[in-house]
């Protein structure tokens, strides 16, 4: 290395400050004493500049960070990432651990439901009590069970069970809120309208206990809001129902051919007689469960004897403490949890739910079989029977009036509703109005009210509604009609009259104004 | 008395300096690997100027960055306090970049040779912003091993001592270098030396 190389490095040193002192001073010296190396500082300090204008620095990287240590993640050891990913790999291997042993053992998990399944069916198969102790049903809560299919599971509360067939002929039940066919006495009213004598109504008696300590078995409740309804307790409805009509017609012929459709004959009612002795002697345990949260069936023994004998001990024990013994209060309460399992539940029930009512669907279950004669035409008559007996018992709809309108409300059964609607009151349309009321209670949803004869309707009902005159009263109405005209003619008139008299007042005040003007 | 031989008894407190790179490498090797995270961030734009100064443009930078410090989180714990922990983490760097080079100038050999380099005559400067490019491209030309010492003097402000232990060489090769480099410049830069030294 030359002289001078040796000196324009030391100059580059000597800008980058990187000399030692005494290296410093001597070069500033030789500076001094030279042009060369004047010059040299001088480019070389220009160079430097240049360089350090000329770069920028790389701008920050935000995102730089972040991928590190994705990246730095993604290499680290595989015991590390386990670690990090081990609430997956514990899935994982939970998974497998499933499916093994479902491989191995498939009906582990069906198992494990059907032992929950009959833990819960144990829990609200406890302590189960017939409806009809618990509930003081008597005579006429089973009539009316055998006429209209309902039953009140809680009176207080105003909840009943009702049971029919649906177009199909299948079976299905009801839980719901409405008021039950009271008022009314309606077994009564049957002794009454078929005129039964002491003896007859003694027998009648006979028969509605001797079921009622038949159905006692059929319907269960327990207080933790279980019904259990026997399969067989749509039969034994039939079965009431034909044994009270039978009874019926051998009782009083005459009477008993007024509630009933000319189409039938109950003539030869020893086929029937014999249909109900089969239900009699069907032994059926298959219940049907309804509870709060689920539907089930399960066939269970209930010894009525037993249970008998266990509530009378205890009805003695506690006479002798002097207590009275509580009752079960039935409440059943449908917008519990029972909705949810509206999907899932057991493909033989389909539930209904809606405010105040709870319909069970029985799709497919094994009900006894009985042969009655003739099935299908037989209960829609025996139905209709029904139907005509709540008329011929002189049942009397509520009516209420609205500005536009009236409606029958038939209590105890909101289906049956009839409405008119009609003009409003005006006095000149009067007469136009009366004449279409009248029409509309002439329309084919009133032909139930005329099926029957009507010296029948006002027997042994000495106090009739006056609303009651509208199904009936057509002479009356007509009368009432008239008189209503001519009061109307008489008014008109009368209005004729004052106006007239009006005009000549006005007339006369007229003249005397214009005199004194 | 008692009370004194109690107290020489005492742990004494350590003080942590956070700042202090040593004490944070201390801290990964004992475990505590959030420290990397600081280590990084204190680092960070050193390492990736030097890259950029190094490779000349900025596409590749973030790549060997993650590379570079992959390399340090992968061998942290084999640290041996012997350097200053950044003289080792540019050290990493530089070599990462001869690397990146390396491969790259093998690539070179099968891409067309593009437009003689060093013509600088037809430049004409017209803004400031031209002249930093020029002579950026000026400097590219450059030997790595000269160019290198010279960008992290006078842009990183490295010291001669610090670029040696880097660049794994003597004081007085880094100050000969900074100077051939300085000159190799100048010559490169002599067709419009006029217009540059205005």
């Amino acid at each position: 290395m030359s002289r001078n190389s040796k000196d324009f490095e030391l100059l580059s040193a000597y800008l980058d400050n990187e000399l030692s002192h005494g290296e410093r001073v001597q070069l500033e010296e030789s500076i001094k004493s030279s042009l060369q190396l004047q010059k040299k500082l001088e480019d070389l300090k220009k160079i430097k500049q240049l360089i350090s204008s000329s770069y920028k620095k790389i701008p920050e990287s935000p995102y730089f960070e972040t991928r590190l240590f994705a990246s730095l993640d993604s290499k680290k050891p595989w015991h590390k990432k386990v670690l990090k990913w081990s609430p997956a790999v514990g899935l994982a291997f939970a998974t497998v651990i499933i499916m093994v042993v479902l491989r191995t053992n498939p009906d582990i998990f069906n198992n494990l439901i059907e032992e929950q399944k009959s833990n819960i069916a144990g829990f609200y198969k406890e302590n189960l009590q017939p409806l009809l102790l618990t509930a003081d049903l008597n005579n006429e809560d089973i009539f009316n069970f055998a006429m209209y299919k309902q039953l009140p599971l809680d009176k207080d509360d105003r909840k009943i069970l009702h049971i029919d067939y649906d177009k199909t002929g299948k079976e299905f039940f009801e839980i719901k809120s409405v008021k039950p066919i009271q008022n009314g006495n309606n077994l009564e009213k049957f002794i009454v309208a078929l005129n039964l004598d002491e003896k007859g109504k003694k027998q009648i008696d006979s028969i509605m206990n001797r079921y009622a300590e038949e159905l006692e078995a059929q319907i269960l409740i327990n207080k933790n809001n279980t019904v259990a309804i026997n399969s067989n307790l749509w039969n034994y409805q039939r079965a009431i129902q034909t044994d009270l009509l039978a009874f019926a017609e051998k009782s009083n012929w005459q009477e008993f051919q007024k509630f009933v459709p000319n189409t039938v004959s109950y003539t030869n009612s020893r086929d029937i007689v014999l249909a109900v002795k089969e239900i009699r002697n069907t032994h059926n345990n298959n219940y049907i469960f309804l509870t709060p949260d689920s539907i089930f069936s399960e066939s269970i023994e209930f010894d009525l004897q037993e249970y008998k004998l266990q509530l009378s001990e205890l009805e003695n024990e506690l006479n002798e403490q002097n207590r009275n013994q509580r009752k079960i209060q039935f409440q059943f309460s449908y917008e519990s949890s029972l909705q949810k399992f509206e999907d899932k539940l057991h493909s033989n029930f389909k539930i209904i739910f809606d405010s105040n009512l709870c319909r069970v669907e029985i799709l497919e279950f094994d009900f006894p079989d009985v042969h009655f004669p003739d099935f299908d035409s037989l209960f829609i008559a025996y139905d209709s029977v029904a139907s005509n007996f709540k008329f011929h018992s002189q049942y009397i709809p509520r009516i209420e009036y609205f500005d536009n309108k009236i409606q029958f409300h038939f209590d105890g059964d909101s289906l049956r509703t009839y409405e008119f609607e009609y003009y409003k009151f005006d006095l000149d349309s009067s007469m136009e109005f009366q004449s279409e009321l009248l029409d509309s209670l002439k329309s084919n949803s009133w032909n139930n009210f005329y099926n029957f004869n009507d010296s029948l309707v006002f027997k042994g009902i000495p106090k009739l509604d006056s609303y009651f005159k509208y199904y009936d009263g057509d002479v009356e109405i007509k009368l009432e009609m008239e008189h209503l005209g001519k009061e109307l003619k008489k008014f008109r008139e009368e209005m004729k009259q004052w106006k007239e008299e009006f005009k000549r007042e006005f007339q006369s005040r007229d003249k005397d104004n214009n005199g004194i003007k | 008395m008692n009370l004194n031989k109690e107290n020489s008894e005492l742990p004494q407190p350590q003080i942590l300096k956070l700042d202090d790179d040593f004490s944070l490498v201390k801290r990964f090797i004992d475990g505590d690997e959030s420290t990397f995270r600081l280590l990084v961030q204190r680092h960070k734009e050193t390492v990736r100027n030097i890259i950029y100064l190094t490779l000349g443009d900025s596409d590749a930078v973030d790549d060997i960055a993650q590379e570079v410090f992959i390399t340090v989180y992968k061998n942290l714990k084999n640290f041996r306090f012997e350097s200053l922990f950044t003289t080792w983490l540019y050290r990493i760097t530089v070599n990462k970049c001869k690397d990146y080079l390396r491969k790259k100038n093998v690539r070179k050999i099968f891409v067309p040779i593009k437009e003689a380099s060093g013509e600088l005559r037809n430049d004409s400067i017209t803004e400031k912003n031209d002249i930093s490019k020029i002579v950026m491209k000026a400097i590219s030309k450059l030997p790595q091993k000269l160019k290198v010492p010279l960008l992290l003097k006078d842009i990183e402000g490295f010291s001669y001592q610090e670029i040696a232990e880097t660049m794994e060489c003597e004081i007085g090769t880094v100050k000969s270098r900074i100077f051939r480099a300085r000159e190799g410049l100048k010559k490169i830069l002599q067709p419009i030396e006029a217009e540059l030294m205005e």
